[in-house]
């Protein structure tokens, strides 16, 4: 043959292009298209007609009606949902299965999940791993997707028939090969219904009553996991042999570095760690008025609890501002109210130092000497001391020192006044030896004629 | 020295290393779907393989322009890639031959066989280095090399309608996988 000839555009080859080509069109035409398509089209029926079919077998010949041109602005999830009127109804509804979904993971394709071209009797419902919120049917797949088991768990094993039907036969079939002592010995403790108490996060939804164990969960418990306490517990007997020590849970949480023992309970209670709920009366110090606010750390800093002590100065030293005049003994004069409100007791050891507190409560040119002389402890007023001598006498202002001129106030002079010449007040007062004491004769201050014989 | 059929050779391997690889994917997961990633990879260069095997070869006999390397390189090339390209199509296939897409696998799978029997004819000819036929020696020779000219001239005006058919409808199966599936929104 004529080397020339041959090439791939020959006279046979143009035939051959040509009548392939009619070949196409007429089978898109004559078969509606279903010379592209993938695989028959699913016959399983709903049980009611939507979009006016009673199964996608029925849109063979209809490739439109799910796949829209992708120059359309219509998208296929919009056809979808023109048919499936009551998953369009969900979407509204987060309480239903594809409302919750569309919820939880925003926009979605229905072929996320759904396909079909899978033969008549493909399920349209296909499970995508992760892609699926199996924990929004009531059973999340968390704990069965991490167990490492001698082989991998799939669809099957827990919906053998179809996907919206749980066989709870099932969790017995596979459990019984892993432990099959515990799950019967579990069965007769708390009946078959596994779902009654699993939710598939290894926890135990509301409906377990815990309080059948030795432990009640109250307080921060009750929302805690199973594993949070029962740690790779896998049999009856490792849950009801799970510690109830706190310290079997919280020893990492022991901010008093097992200082205080392992008794938790003594001080908290399962709410929370704070406030404790230590009943500070049984040290011995009741927690009273001032001290009632305070932070264990304010006087326990150190984490010191059982050999504190308790004595007023171990913590206040510093507050003292009598310069240790009255000892270490603050509870002497003070309470826990208050450093100002005083009950000092006069009759007691220190009382004799007034001025230690009143030293600011006298007036000017006040005597200076024991307060108790002129007053007692019901107050200032009455002072008992009566001076029968006027006290402004002759315009002295009060000044007690211009006649009592020594400490003793229990003497005075009037002659630092009066005349100096003992002659002339002898002469002055015939028949009087003592000249000394003026105020005998002169209790008011003032001159008279008759004096008595002294 | 060169090995005889060293492309027969390379293709065996090289289809040998691919199969083992997909065997070990599906041991792992499963069949890769035809729409997966590594499915429409698979697809695309198997038929870039396919395309390379069409065109290149008859450019390199035909066109003055496109003479580079031997022809018998370019012989062996073209079944090398005409052996490997289906095999990757095949594997693309998911193993379902559905409408269009089914009979596009039917027409590759012909069209291989075809071109071993071609590749037969092609080789019993003497022919010059650049791929002339050369006149037989002896009468015998003569005689049987005149018949495997005319079976030759009758395989091409099949092989070449066939071929170029197979691309129409490759073609058509890409066209139609890109409006219902890749652009599907």
């Amino acid at each position: 043959m004529d080397n020339h000839k041959i090439g791939f555009i020959t006279p046979g080859g143009l035939i051959g292009l040509s009548v392939s080509s009619v070949l196409i069109v007429l089978g898109m035409l004559l078969g509606g298209n279903q010379l592209f398509s993938s695989g028959p089209l699913s016959q399983r029926s709903s049980g009611q007609i939507l979009g006016g079919v009673d199964s996608h077998a029925e849109l063979s010949r209809n490739c439109k009606a799910c796949h829209p041109a992708p120059w359309s602005n219509q998208g296929q999830t919009e056809l979808c949902l023109d048919c499936h009127i009551d998953i369009n109804q969900q979407l509204t509804d987060d309480q239903t299965l594809h409302g919750a979904i569309l919820s939880t993971v925003g926009l979605f394709s229905c072929r996320d999940c759904h396909t079909d071209h899978i033969g008549p009797d493909g399920s349209i419902t296909t499970y995508q791993g992760e892609a699926f919120p199996h924990d929004l049917v009531g059973f999340s797949l968390l704990a069965h997707s991490n167990l490492s088991w001698t082989r991998e768990i799939t669809c099957q094993d827990c919906h053998p028939t179809r996907f919206q039907i749980f066989d709870e036969e099932s969790c017995s079939a596979c459990h019984a090969e892993i432990d099959d002592l515990f799950l019967r010995g579990h069965f007769d403790f708390y009946g078959n219904s596994c779902l009654a108490c699993h939710d598939g996060l290894e926890t135990i939804n509301n409906d377990y009553a815990h309080d059948q164990g030795n432990f009640l969960l109250t307080g921060s418990h009750i929302n805690a996991d199973c594993s949070d306490c029962h740690q790779n517990n896998n049999s009856l007997s490792q849950f009801s042999t799970t510690s109830t020590y706190c310290v079997s849970c919280h020893l990492a949480e022991d901010v008093h570095l097992a200082a205080l023992g392992e008794f938790c309970g003594g001080c908290h209670g399962t709410s929370a760690w704070k406030p404790s709920l230590y009943d500070h009366d049984l040290s011995g110090f009741p927690l009273t008025l001032g001290h009632s606010g305070l932070e264990c750390s304010d006087c326990h800093g150190d984490f010191t609890f059982q050999v504190l002590d308790t004595r007023c100065f171990s913590c206040h030293q510093e507050d003292d501002p009598h310069q240790n005049l009255f000892g270490e003994n603050c509870e002497t004069c003070h309470n826990t109210s208050g450093w100002d409100n005083v009950a000092f007791d006069h009759a007691g050891p220190y009382a004799e130092f007034c001025t230690a507190c009143h030293l600011d409560d006298s007036p000017i040119n006040h005597y200076t000497g024991q307060c108790s002389f002129c007053h007692n402890t019901s107050g200032w007023l009455p002072a008992f001391f009566d001076h029968i001598f006027p006290i402004n006498h002759g315009g002295t202002q009060n000044s007690c020192s211009l006649c009592h001129i020594s400490s003793d106030y229990s003497t005075y002079t009037c002659y630092g006044c009066h005349e100096h010449s003992q002659a002339e007040i002898i002469n002055e007062h015939e028949g009087i030896s003592n000249l000394a004491n003026c105020v005998r004769c002169h209790p008011d201050g003032l001159k008279h004629d008759e004096d008595d014989d002294d | 020295m060169r090995i005889k059929n060293i492309e027969l050779w390379a293709a065996a391997l090289t289809i040998l290393i691919i199969s083992a690889g997909y065997l070990s994917l599906i041991s792992l997961s499963a069949i890769p779907a035809a729409s997966s990633l590594l499915g429409h990879g698979l697809g695309i260069a198997g038929f870039v393989l396919m395309l390379m095997t069409e065109t290149l070869y008859s450019l390199r006999k035909k066109y003055q322009f496109a003479r580079w390397g031997k022809l018998e390189h370019w012989l062996s090339f073209h079944i090398y890639t005409g052996l490997v390209g289906p095999f990757l199509v095949l594997l693309h296939t998911s193993w379902k031959f559905q409408g269009l897409a089914g009979v596009l696998t039917l027409m590759t799978l012909i069209i291989v066989i075809s071109g071993f029997i071609g590749r037969y004819f092609y080789t019993s000819i003497p022919r010059t280095v650049e791929g002339s036929a050369l006149e037989a020696s002896t009468e015998i020779k003569q005689s049987r090399s005149e018949r495997n000219r005319k079976l030759l001239a009758i395989w091409h005006t099949i092989h070449v309608p066939l071929a170029l058919s197979l691309f129409l409808v490759a073609v058509a199966h890409i066209l139609a996988a890109l409006y219902y599936s890749t652009l599907l929104h």
